[in-house]
C-alpha cells in the first residue's frame, strides 16, 4: 500500500512538471520604465517554446493601451537553442504623450500545440512612468525657438532635379517632333556630306557650256547662270553671302579677304560688270566676250579651289590623282591649288 | 562688244542730260560740308517729282540744304514755319474782301511756289498737315470756289525734329506714305565738322549760284523716266516690298511678329522710281541692283509699321530693312 502511494505521488509529480514545461511563459520588459514625454522606448516580448508549437503574438494597431502609442513594430526574431527549443522575440517601439503612470496589462499570446489543442498564455504586467519637463517658474519665459535651418544639400533635391530635367527633355523632344511634323520635315535626318565648292562649280560650268545658251541667242540667261555659278562658288568657298550681294559688294568682300591677286580680281570685276550689262541693260556682248567671261569664272575657281587633304589622300590611294605637285598646304589644313591655267 | 542701239543712245543721252547733276553737286558743296547722302536724296526727289521728309536733330543743315538746292534753280522758293497756331489758310491762301472794289479777291498762300520748305511739319495740327499733304497729292488747291493748279516743278521738303516730341502732332501713317523719301540725317564726321566751323567763322559765307531753270528739271524728269528697268530688277523690287508684308515667305519668319504692316504698292512704285533717279545721278541708262539697295532705306523706312514686340526689342525699321536686304536674293 505504501509503495502504491509513492508510485502515485511520483506519477503526479512527473505529470505536473511535464505539463508545466510544455506551456511557454511570455515575458514583457521595457528598456526604461521612466521616460520623458514624447521619448521612445522599446517594449520587448520574449517567449520560449518547442519547435512544434505555433505561437501567435499580439498585434497592436496604434496603441497598446490608452496613452501608449506604437511607433513601429519589428518582425519576430527567432533564436534556436541547443535544447531543441526556440526563443521568439518581438520588439515594439512605443511612446507616450500623456504624463503619469501607465500600466501595460498582461498581454495574451496564443500557443497552438497541435491541430486540436490551443492555449492562451499571458505576459507579465509592466508599469511605465511618463514625466514632463521641469519648469523653473523663477526664470523668465522664452518664446518657442524657430526651426533650425540646415544647409540644403544636393542629395535632398537630387530626385526633384532629375525629374525636372527629364520633364524638360521630354517637352523639348515633343516640341521638336511637333514642329518637324507641322513643317512636314522628317523627324530624323541624315546630314549629307557637303560637296566641295569647286566640284559644284565645275559641274555647273560644264552643264552651262553644254546648254549652249549664248550660241542660241539667250544672252541674258547665259550671264544669269554664269554669275549664279560664280556667286554660289564664292558663297561656298569663302562663306560670303554672295547670293544676297550686288556685284560691287561681292568685289568688296573678296578684296577684304586679301587672298586673291589683283590681276584676277580685275578680270572678275570686268566679268561681273559685263554680266550686269547683259542682265540689266540689254547688252549683247560679242561671242569672244562670252567665252572670255566663262574662262574667267573657270580660272577663278581653279585658282582659288581648296582640296580636302583627306579626300585627296583617299583618291591618291585609289590611283585617281597624280597632280600633287600643284598643291600647297594652307594653314587650314587644306591644300590650295595654285598656278593652274 | 556690241550693244543694242536704244540702250547706247539712252546712255549717251543720260551722259549729256545728267551733266547738271555734277554742277548742282559742286554748288551744294560750296555751302554744305559732307551730307552727300542728303544731297543725293534731294536730287532724287527733284528728279522723280517726289516729296521728301527730312528728319534729324537741329543744326544739321536740313534747312540750308533745301534752301541751297532751291537757289541753284531759278525757281520760286517759299518757307513755312509750322507752328501750333498755323491755319490752313496761312498755307494755301484765302479770300480777302476789298472795300475799294467791293468784291473778294484771292490772296494766294506760300504754297504757290516751286519749292516749299515745310519746316518742322509735326508742330502744326492735323488740319494744316492735311491741307499740305492734299496739295502734295493733288498738285492743286481750292480757295473759295476756284481751283488753282500749283507750279511745276512742285516739290515739298518737310523737316521734322525727332527730339521734343511733346506738343507735336506726329504725321499719320497714311499721310507719311505720300512722302516718297524719308531721309534721316546724322551728325557730320570729325573732319567735316572742322570744315563747317571754319566756313562759318569766316568773314563771308559762300553763296550758291543759280545754274538751272525749272524747265531743265522737267526735261531731266522725262529722261529719268526713260531709264531702263529690267524685269529682273522689277522682280527684285517686288521681292523686297513683299518681304516687308510676308516675311515668312522669304525665310524671314523672325520678322513676322515685328512688322504690323508692310510697304504698299506705292512703296514699290517709289522704290523703282528712286532707283531710276539714282541710276541717272550715277549717269547710267539702266538700273542695277546697287541702285535699288542705295535708295531702299529712304523709300521704305516710313512705310513699315512696327509691332509692340519690335519696339520692346528696340528693333527699328532700319534693322528690318537691312535684314531683308541681306536675305532677299539679288538677281
Amino acid at each position: 500500500m505504501r509503495i502504491y502511494r509513492y508510485i502515485v505521488l511520483l506519477l503526479m509529480l512527473t505529470m505536473s512538471v511535464n505539463s508545466y514545461g510544455q506551456k511557454p511563459i511570455p515575458t514583457a520588459e521595457l528598456d526604461s520604465t521612466l521616460l520623458l514625454i514624447g521619448d521612445q522606448v522599446r517594449l520587448k516580448f520574449q517567449l520560449d517554446c518547442y519547435k512544434d508549437q505555433e505561437v501567435f503574438f499580439p498585434s497592436f494597431r496604434d496603441t497598446i493601451i490608452k496613452g501608449v502609442e506604437v511607433v513601429e513594430t519589428f518582425p519576430v526574431d527567432t533564436i534556436r537553442m541547443k535544447s531543441g527549443r526556440m526563443r521568439l522575440i518581438q520588439e515594439h517601439l512605443i511612446t507616450s504623450f500623456d504624463t503619469g503612470l501607465h500600466v501595460i496589462p498582461r498581454i495574451p499570446f496564443f500557443v497552438k500545440k497541435n491541430k486540436k489543442d490551443a492555449d492562451t498564455v499571458f505576459s507579465n504586467m509592466l508599469a511605465m512612468q511618463v514625466v514632463t519637463f521641469r519648469v523653473d517658474t523663477a526664470k523668465t519665459f522664452y518664446d518657442i525657438k524657430g526651426q533650425i535651418k540646415t544647409p540644403l544639400i544636393f542629395a535632398e533635391i537630387a530626385v526633384e532635379v532629375f525629374i525636372g530635367i527629364a520633364i524638360l527633355l521630354i517637352i523639348a523632344i515633343a516640341v521638336y517632333v511637333i514642329l518637324r511634323y507641322r513643317n512636314k520635315k522628317p523627324i530624323f535626318k541624315r546630314e549629307k556630306p557637303k560637296e566641295p565648292a569647286h566640284i559644284i562649280a565645275f559641274r555647273d560650268l560644264d552643264a552651262l557650256a553644254d546648254e549652249k545658251l549664248w550660241q542660241n541667242g539667250l544672252i541674258k540667261e547665259y550671264y544669269t547662270k554664269l554669275t549664279d555659278i560664280f556667286r554660289v562658288y564664292v558663297e561656298n568657298r569663302y562663306n560670303i553671302t554672295a547670293l544676297e550681294q550686288t556685284s560691287d559688294e561681292i568685289i568688296d568682300s573678296l578684296i577684304e579677304l586679301n587672298a586673291i591677286d589683283k590681276q584676277l580680281m580685275q578680270k572678275v570685276k570686268d566679268c561681273l560688270y559685263c554680266s550686269d550689262m547683259a542682265k540689266f541693260a540689254k547688252m549683247v556682248p560679242v561671242p569672244e566676250d562670252n567665252e572670255y567671261n566663262y574662262k574667267t569664272v573657270m580660272m577663278f575657281v581653279q585658282k582659288t579651289l581648296v582640296v580636302d587633304v583627306k579626300s585627296d589622300n583617299e583618291s591618291d590611294a585609289k590611283g585617281d590623282s597624280d597632280d600633287s605637285d600643284l598643291q600647297e598646304t594652307t594653314e587650314s589644313g587644306k591644300e590650295e591649288v595654285n598656278n593652274v591655267e | 562688244m556690241s550693244e543694242e542701239l536704244n540702250i547706247r543712245e539712252l546712255n549717251d543721252k543720260i551722259q549729256k542730260e545728267s551733266a547738271f547733276v555734277d554742277m548742282i553737286n559742286l554748288e551744294m558743296e560750296k555751302v554744305i560740308v559732307g551730307q552727300k547722302h542728303l544731297v543725293d536724296s534731294l536730287m532724287i526727289g527733284l528728279l522723280t517729282n517726289g516729296h521728301i521728309l527730312l528728319e534729324g536733330v537741329p543744326g544739321l543743315a536740313k534747312t540750308l540744304a533745301i534752301n541751297s538746292l532751291a537757289n541753284t534753280i531759278d525757281a520760286k522758293f517759299s518757307r513755312v514755319q509750322f507752328t501750333p497756331d498755323l491755319l490752313p489758310a496761312d498755307l494755301i491762301g484765302t479770300m480777302i474782301y476789298s472795300l475799294k472794289q467791293e468784291n473778294f479777291s484771292v490772296k494766294k498762300g506760300p504754297i504757290f511756289a516751286n519749292f516749299i520748305l515745310a519746316d518742322e511739319i509735326n508742330r502744326s495740327p492735323a488740319k494744316v498737315q492735311s491741307a499740305l499733304l492734299e496739295a502734295m497729292a493733288e498738285r492743286q488747291v481750292t480757295i473759295g470756289d476756284s481751283t488753282y493748279k500749283l507750279d511745276d516743278p512742285f516739290l515739298v521738303m518737310a523737316t521734322q525734329n525727332p527730339l521734343e516730341q511733346e506738343g507735336t502732332y506726329p504725321l499719320p501713317e497714311a499721310q507719311v506714305d505720300r512722302f516718297m523719301l524719308k531721309v534721316v540725317i546724322d551728325y557730320p564726321k570729325r573732319d567735316e565738322e572742322k570744315l563747317i566751323v571754319r566756313q562759318n567763322i569766316a568773314k563771308s559765307f559762300p553763296k550758291v549760284s543759280t545754274i538751272l531753270k525749272p524747265e531743265d528739271i522737267i526735261r531731266a524728269r522725262e529722261v529719268v523716266k526713260d531709264v531702263y528697268v529690267d524685269e529682273k530688277i522689277e522682280k527684285y523690287v517686288v521681292d523686297i516690298v513683299f518681304a516687308t508684308r510676308y516675311p515668312e515667305e522669304y525665310d524671314l519668319s523672325e520678322l513676322k511678329n515685328m512688322i504690323s504692316y508692310g510697304g504698299s504698292p506705292r512703296a514699290s512704285i517709289s522704290l523703282t522710281m528712286a532707283a531710276k533717279a539714282y541710276a541717272f545721278i550715277k549717269r547710267r541708262g539702266y538700273v542695277v541692283p546697287e541702285d535699288v539697295r542705295a535708295v531702299c532705306h529712304d523709300v521704305l523706312r516710313h512705310r513699315i509699321g512696327l509691332t509692340y514686340e519690335a519696339e520692346a526689342e528696340n528693333m527699328t525699321t532700319e534693322d528690318i530693312i537691312t535684314t531683308i536686304l541681306n536675305r532677299v536674293e539679288v538677281p
